[in-house]
């Protein structure tokens, strides 16, 4: 066995009993929902957050595979790391390609320590997959820039000490042009927080209003104006990871169990979602690999997220067939309260991050260069 | 270019150039050294891992050629696999001897004088051009046996599966003399884990050749003023398309760099279930984006979907795979997960640019 195969084999056993000496119950779509600053600061403490963050900055030096491993570690414990997820997943990254030295002294170190969390101001009432139709305007001051406009399904707002947010800082023919990106404290004079529940009753995304928010100028991330490439970037790390077809490991756990008693059509349905799910496993190290090289594979990435969505929606249809005569009611058991947190969560993995039309769209065009007109 | 890709485009280039007598192809796998290629020098053959079985299987796949490179390849592993030094198998490993094998497990069963193979006939590959037929059977418990047979001793007769490739029947009235029967080396599972990979590279080789043929058709042809690619149903059949084609590859390769680790039957299994799916999918989307011309004889696709529709049902159909996997899993249980995630890590990364 190789040298790297140990140390992730390591690495993995190392989280696993971190987790294992933490007191949680675990949850489907922990990462999203479940949100527990001292579990986040536990991994802090441990190296696990910002592992590829230059050290300089507080971050571990260390490759996207391996935190490849720890990712899917906290993901099939089903850990509350909601706090940090996106600190760690996009913000760390983005931060040290395009971020000013003041910038990541400012917050890289945080995020590694897992004391700072974010949120990212992506949606818009009238931009949804459509990032280019971003409307918030952040217009120049004496000392920086003033920020108006309105941001919808931002997750974990309500747990967040900064927005990532784009916005509009010029008007162009080209529609692309013109984004810029910048941080906003999320307790900044102007900024309104109001939840938005979704069907589980639960509140785990929100609307921003901003009103004439204040940023200072070092709060601009990268160039003025060429966000959308910027974005493109963080939006194949916010894709290509595990959690886009781990979401919902709980329930195919709970498959597994049943297996002892199953029939034949469900150990062929367990085997055919079974082969995916290694599948899919290889082909997100692979990702991650790429992204080491320095080779963000766009198009892989997308592939991967449909493929991996499609999968977690897949595994909820089985879990209803095989394990879902409790669904109905009666004292809740484990399995139940799984499958109950599944059927509220499916829908939503196809869409966020990009739907699978879009996903598609993207894969069309940049991997089987297929054009939208001739 | 790794030296399992200069392989595989020498194989395209050689089995592309087959005109469809048998024992050219015999020939051709010969003196290339193909036949011995998944077994040890120390048993006879010029290999000992499945990188380069896999990746000639695949090259059939993809050129659809009239040779019998799974069969004489998993032919020779078999014989490598039993547990007996036997001229008569060390000929097939050497590719001395023409040799195929029945892709199914038999029953062996005690008789008066002689065992007897229960059932039959059975379907088996190339069988009249060949000078053996290797068969695996069951006996008692577990315990596995070679059954060599010789051509004179069995009943074939001519057959052809749904795309016309040798599929002859192979009934055996007689008893199985003593010295026909082989000990083998290995267990059920990792017995058809082998074999299966070889069956899905083949499978995979198809499905990446008709996604190719696919994605082609669709950014020439025109329709309503432009290429049918650039309609959204159109490209997005052809994502799905390229989905299966990922799901299929990626499995082969890492049951191929697992093929020493306990997770080797897992990953092979896995790829044969995927295999299955990009058969299915990929060829029910090629035919769909090519239309009309695809089901003709003047156009290559339906070669190679009448192929897949019939390797897809031999050594055992997809419900076989997807249950065996299951069962698996679920005798792992909850440390199924921990199980697979070591194998991972084990995945060397240069295996990784493909």
């Amino acid at each position: 066995m190789g040298t790297q195969a140990v140390e992730l084999g390591q690495l993995r056993q190392d989280v696993r009993e971190f987790l294992d000496g933490l007191s949680f119950t675990p949850h489907l779509d922990n990462w999203m929902r479940g949100f527990d600053p001292a579990v986040s600061r536990g991994l802090g403490e441990r190296g696990w957050l910002g592992m590829t963050v230059s050290p300089r900055h507080g971050g571990g030096g260390r490759s996207f595979v391996e935190r490849f491993a720890v990712t899917e570690e906290l993901l099939h414990a089903g850990a509350p790391v909601a706090c940090h997820w996106i600190a760690d997943r996009q913000i760390a990254p983005v931060l040290s390609r395009h971020g000013s030295e003041y910038l990541r002294e400012e917050f890289l170190p945080g995020i590694c320590h897992g004391e700072i969390f974010f949120c990212i101001g992506m949606s818009e009432p009238d931009a949804g997959s459509d990032v280019a139709a971003i409307r918030m305007r952040a217009e120049r001051t004496s000392g920086g820039w003033s920020i108006s406009g309105q941001k919808v399904w931002t997750t974990g707002a309500h747990e967040s000490h900064y927005c990532y947010l784009v916005a509009r800082t010029s008007s162009e023919d080209d529609r692309r042009a013109g984004l810029s990106e910048f941080i906003v404290p999320m307790d900044a004079p102007g900024l309104t927080v109001r939840p938005i529940e979704d069907l589980s009753g639960g509140a785990h995304f929100n609307e921003l209003f901003f009103d004439e928010v204040q940023v200072g100028a070092e709060y601009l991330v990268g160039e003025e104006g060429d966000a959308f490439r910027q974005i493109m970037r963080q939006l194949g790390y916010e894709r290509s990871g595990p959690e886009r077809f781990l979401s919902m490991y709980g329930l195919f756990d709970a498959l597994v169990r049943h297996a002892s008693d199953a029939g034949h059509s469900e150990l062929e349905t367990l085997g055919s979602i079974a082969s995916r799910v290694l599948a899919l496993r290889v082909m997100a190290v692979d990702v991650a690999e790429a992204v080491d090289r320095d080779d963000p594979p766009a198009s892989r990435a997308a592939l991967m997220k449909v493929a991996g969505s499609e999968l977690e929606q897949e595994i909820v249809e089985e879990a209803l067939r095989t394990l879902g005569d409790e669904l109905l009611g009666g004292p809740l058991g484990d399995d139940d309260a799984r499958l109950r947190e599944g059927v509220l969560a499916a829908p939503v993995v196809t869409i966020r991050a990009g739907t699978s039309e879009v996903m598609r769209e993207v894969v069309a065009r940049r991997g089987l260069g297929l054009g939208r007109r001739s | 270019m790794s030296d399992e890709r200069l392989l595989a485009e020498a194989a395209e280039g050689i089995l592309g150039e087959l005109d469809g007598e048998p024992s050219d192809a015999w020939r051709s796998l010969q003196d290339n050294g193909w036949v011995g290629v998944a077994v040890a020098p120390s048993a006879g053959g010029q290999g000992g891992t499945l990188v380069e079985a896999t990746a000639l299987a695949r090259a059939v796949g993809k050129t659809a050629a009239p040779a019998p490179v799974v069969e004489a390849i998993g032919a020779a592993w078999l014989a490598g696999a039993a547990d007996s030094q036997d001229a008569r198998l060390e000929r097939v490993v050497r590719g001395e001897t023409r040799a195929t094998y029945i892709p199914r497990l038999l029953e062996l069963e005690a008789g008066a004088d002689a065992s007897r193979l229960g059932g039959g006939p059975w379907p088996t590959p190339w069988a009249r051009h060949s000078d053996a037929i290797l068969g695996v059977a069951r006996v008692g418990e577990g315990a596995l046996r070679l059954v060599y047979l010789e051509p004179e001793r069995v009943e074939i007769s001519e057959g052809a599966n749904i795309a016309g490739e040798p599929r002859d029947r192979v009934g055996l009235s007689g008893g199985v003399p003593a010295d026909c029967e082989i000990p083998l080396r290995c267990a059920e599972d990792e017995l058809l884990a082998t074999l299966g990979l070889l069956h899905a590279s083949r499978q995979v080789g198809a499905v990446e050749h008709v996604h190719a043929l696919s994605v082609d058709y669709a950014r020439e042809r025109e329709q309503f003023g432009r290429p049918i690619g650039s309609f959204q149903a159109v490209a997005h059949a052809l994502v799905r398309q390229l989905e299966l084609v990922e799901l299929s590859r990626t499995a082969l390769r890492a049951a191929v760099c697992l093929e020493d680790s306990p997770q080797f039957v897992d990953a092979a299994f896995a790829a044969r279930v995927a295999a299955n799916d990009a058969a299915g999918g990929c060829s029910r989307i090629a035919h769909q984006t090519l239309g009309a011309i695809g089901v003709t004889q003047e156009h290559s696709l339906a070669g190679f979907t009448l192929r897949l529709a019939a390797w897809r049902q031999e050594l055992y159909p997809p419900r076989f795979w997807e249950q065996r996997l299951g069962e698996r899993v679920g005798r792992a249980g909850a440390c199924w997960w921990e199980h697979i995630g070591d194998g991972i890590d084990r995945i060397p990364q240069a295996s990784r640019a493909e």
